[in-house]
């Protein structure tokens, strides 16, 4: 059984509410872009409590986005762990490598940070956000 | 007559479908690309079919909806390094009632059937090639 993540980048859509009334839940769709397959697909949606902040909520969302993201900087620092470690098959004796290697992960860290940080930035281009003037559909159904 | 496609469908069953390859786009070009495509379809087949929404669903994973009409969906499917448009009736839970109830199926695949053209024409212009698929049933194409 595999125990890999939905190959590619993950994109998250707007974040919309079910209903226009109290009580309603946050919810908003994840797409993977596979540049290598050339695929486009839904992994599924994620759905919170009406009780959250917006803010907060989209915080969330995008935590969860860029889950494939996390566990590539977490293998790669494991590969440091792994280098540094002289028990290990890949221990290179030097620390000038495994800081190398470190280094090289600056720019994807520093990015993922950004995005999920509390700064305001500009919003990702959302799958379902190119209807044009058409306000969201509130339903959330599918097919 | 109609020559039939060998093509390995990546479309929803029963669908009417054009084809084209996603081949040799940058990675970082693959999102916006795909957008482009996405508001390229909306615009062009609604300049022919002026009867469709623009909508934003799934049909599982892999088939987006893109436009809505009484009695059909058009969608994308980006699968494999290929995009397919296709035009396929709708589906979903409350247009399944309504055929229960009266009779939708019917004049929705008629109007399918006279519609075909216009969305080959349509689908070329936006550079796919039709897919004509060998009739699986002859007493089909017999009748």
């Amino acid at each position: 059984m595999s125990r890999l993540p939905t190959p590619g980048e993950w994109c998250e859509g707007s974040l919309c509410r079910t209903t226009a009334d109290w009580p309603f839940h946050w919810f908003a769709e994840i797409a993977a872009m596979d540049p290598v397959s050339g695929s486009y697909t839904c992994i599924g949606t994620v759905r919170q409590a009406g009780a959250r902040r917006y803010d907060e909520a989209l915080a969330n969302l995008r935590l969860i986005a860029r889950a494939p993201v996390m566990l590539r900087l977490l293998q790669s620092v494991a590969q440091v762990l792994d280098m540094s470690d002289p028990d290990n098959d890949a221990f290179a004796d030097s620390a000038a490598d495994c800081l190398d290697e470190l280094f090289q992960q600056q720019e994807p860290l520093r990015e993922l940070l950004r995005e999920v940080g509390l700064a305001q930035r500009k919003s990702h281009v959302p799958a379902n956000d190119q209807i044009g003037d058409d306000r969201p559909d509130l339903t959330g159904s599918r097919a | 007559m109609r020559r039939a496609v060998a093509i390995a469908s990546i479309w929803p069953d029963g669908a009417q479908a054009a084809c084209r390859p996603l081949l040799g786009i940058p990675s970082a070009d693959c999102y916006p690309t795909y957008l482009d495509l996405v508001a390229a379809i909306r615009t062009n087949m609604r300049r022919d079919m002026r009867s469709f929404d623009p909508i934003h669903r799934w049909r599982g994973t892999a088939h987006r909806v893109l436009l809505r009409n009484p009695y059909a969906d058009i969608g994308l499917t980006c699968l494999d390094s290929r995009a397919a448009v296709w035009i396929g009736e709708r589906i979903y839970r409350d247009y399944r009632i309504r055929c229960e109830w009266s009779n939708v199926s019917g004049p929705a695949r008629r109007w399918l059937a006279s519609i075909a053209p216009n969305f080959d024409a349509a689908a070329e212009r936006l550079g796919f090639a039709p897919i004509h698929q060998p009739v699986d049933q002859p007493w089909l194409q017999a009748a």
